[in-house]
């Protein structure tokens, strides 16, 4: 019953994944560009309260009601036409983008003042310094609770079927509807998520290892 | 520190490359106009996806009949819910929906709708499963009964009427399917067709009809329309009426066999 409905599925998966990806990239780039901004060393006084608001808001507002918003209100605030996927994702990025800065700014923040001190005094300028000596070692402490981040996003793009993106939830419940057999479906979506997940920790967890081993 | 940057430069292209691609789907270069239809894919045998990914439906067969008499091309919008279906025709994203919408007098004092299917119901379909409790004929013997409905359609307006009945609001009409063969609610109530797909499904479904007040039965299923386009409205329900004259909307309804 659901075999003639793989290549449909495997089609939502597929939007899922892309989903993810860009949801993934776009929070990692806004999460570590303020995290950094918001670390303690930086002193970037003002910056830091307006970051910590943003990170704030992003993480009190649900993902869903964040969705929401982001495809029906932004676009008539700022009266642009903006596609479900696109909508979607930005709001994705936004809300996970609150997590990210927190863990990321909490990673630096664990590196001992000392390492900064020792970088000045060896003539590093703060960007070589955060660059190369106090970032590679925060990615290193935060790494497992980045994934675990990750992970949760995975699983936070099954609510963009609320708005139509035809992901792999939405997929499913497509052929429920066409079908009537929910748990066989459900169980099948189910089973998809966590080929997904391991999939995911597989290439993580293998990229984990493989940059502590380097370094 | 040289793989991670390879690999995030790598996510980078590709979450690019998925965004480009999800963007720019194109559209129709006909200088012809469009008209957008907004709708909601799993709802079977009105929208739904088939095999290979396509919408298909009675839905989305009137949806193009439609657009061809307009002489319109046709852009579908998914919009995954009631809700979002209609706050995107107050905002203009769609300039109708076509989701077998039952017309109500309630949805009437909101936006234009305009008949293509269906005929007056003066009933609601109770569906339960294998037995109607306390072997109900009425709905006064349901007391204490919980009763699922989808939220946001006009059943829930209905169902909640009865104080003496539990409702329990579900998302989508086919989890208050799941509901009540997992004895999660003791029934549900839902559109007639729903009940005849459900049935042909599952013939241990029982139904109660439950006699509908004045203000709440329904005059058919409609194209809904934003109140003040009446420019649209007039196209439409001439287009309507030319299809049902041609009979395309009978051939339709055989084909997806939601004949009245």
């Amino acid at each position: 019953m659901i075999i003639p409905y793989i290549p449909l599925l495997l089609k939502g998966a597929l939007v899922t994944a892309t989903t993810w990806i860009c949801a993934t990239v776009g929070s990692l780039l806004l999460g570590t560009i303020f995290g950094i901004l918001s670390c303690n060393q930086l002193k970037l006084k003002k910056l830091k309260i307006i970051v910590r608001i943003f990170a704030f808001i992003a993480k009190a507002v649900p993902a869903y009601v964040q969705i929401l918003i982001a495809y029906f209100a932004v676009p008539t605030v700022l009266n642009i036409d903006i596609s479900n996927f696109t909508a979607g994702v930005s709001a994705l990025i936004f809300c996970s983008s609150g997590y990210v800065t927190e863990i990321i700014r909490s990673g630096i923040n664990t590196v001992p003042t000392s390492q900064w001190d020792a970088a000045y005094v060896l003539g590093y300028s703060k960007y070589q310094t955060l660059v190369r000596i106090i970032l590679p070692q925060a990615i290193r402490n935060i790494f497992p609770t980045l994934l675990a981040e990750f992970e949760q996003l995975l699983k936070s793009t099954s609510l963009l079927a609320t708005i139509g993106v035809t992901e792999l939830t939405k997929t499913g419940m497509n052929i429920i509807s066409r079908e009537l057999l929910p748990i066989p479906i459900y169980l099948t979506l189910a089973l998809m998520y966590i080929l997904f997940s391991t999939l995911l920790q597989t290439v993580l967890l293998y990229t984990e290892r493989y940059y502590y081993d380097y370094r | 520190m040289q793989t991670i940057k390879k690999i995030f430069l790598a996510l980078i292209g590709v979450a690019i490359i998925g965004v480009y691609l999800k963007t720019n789907q194109k559209k129709s270069s006909s200088r012809k106009e469009t008209l957008i239809i907004g709708t909601a894919s799993g709802y079977a045998p009105f929208v739904s996806l088939n095999q290979n990914g396509e919408y298909e439906g009675f839905d989305i067969d009137v949806a193009q009949a439609l657009a061809q008499d307009m002489d319109m091309n046709l852009e579908i919008k998914d919009l995954g819910s009631m809700s979002s279906l209609f706050i995107a025709l107050e905002q203009g994203k769609i300039d109708a929906i076509i989701w077998g919408l039952s017309i109500t007098q309630e949805r009437l004092n909101k936006v234009a709708m305009i008949r293509y299917q269906g005929e007056d119901t003066k009933t609601f379909p109770l569906i339960f499963w294998e037995n109607i409790p306390n072997g109900a004929q009425t709905i006064d013997q349901l007391n204490d009964c919980t009763i699922c409905t989808e939220i946001g359609s006009c059943q829930e307006g209905v169902i909640n009427r009865y104080n003496f009945i539990n409702i329990l609001p579900v998302n989508h009409v086919d989890d208050a399917l799941l509901n009540i063969q997992y004895k999660k609610a003791d029934g549900a109530i839902v559109e007639p067709a729903i009940a005849k797909k459900f049935q042909a499904k599952y013939p241990q479904i029982k139904v109660l009809d439950l006699p509908l007040a004045p203000q709440d039965q329904i005059q058919g299923i409609g194209i809904a329309v934003k109140k003040n386009n009446t420019q649209l409205t007039e196209k439409i329900e001439a287009s309507i009426k030319n299809l049902e004259q041609n009979q395309t909307i009978s051939t339709l309804e055989k084909k997806w066999a939601i004949a009245s």
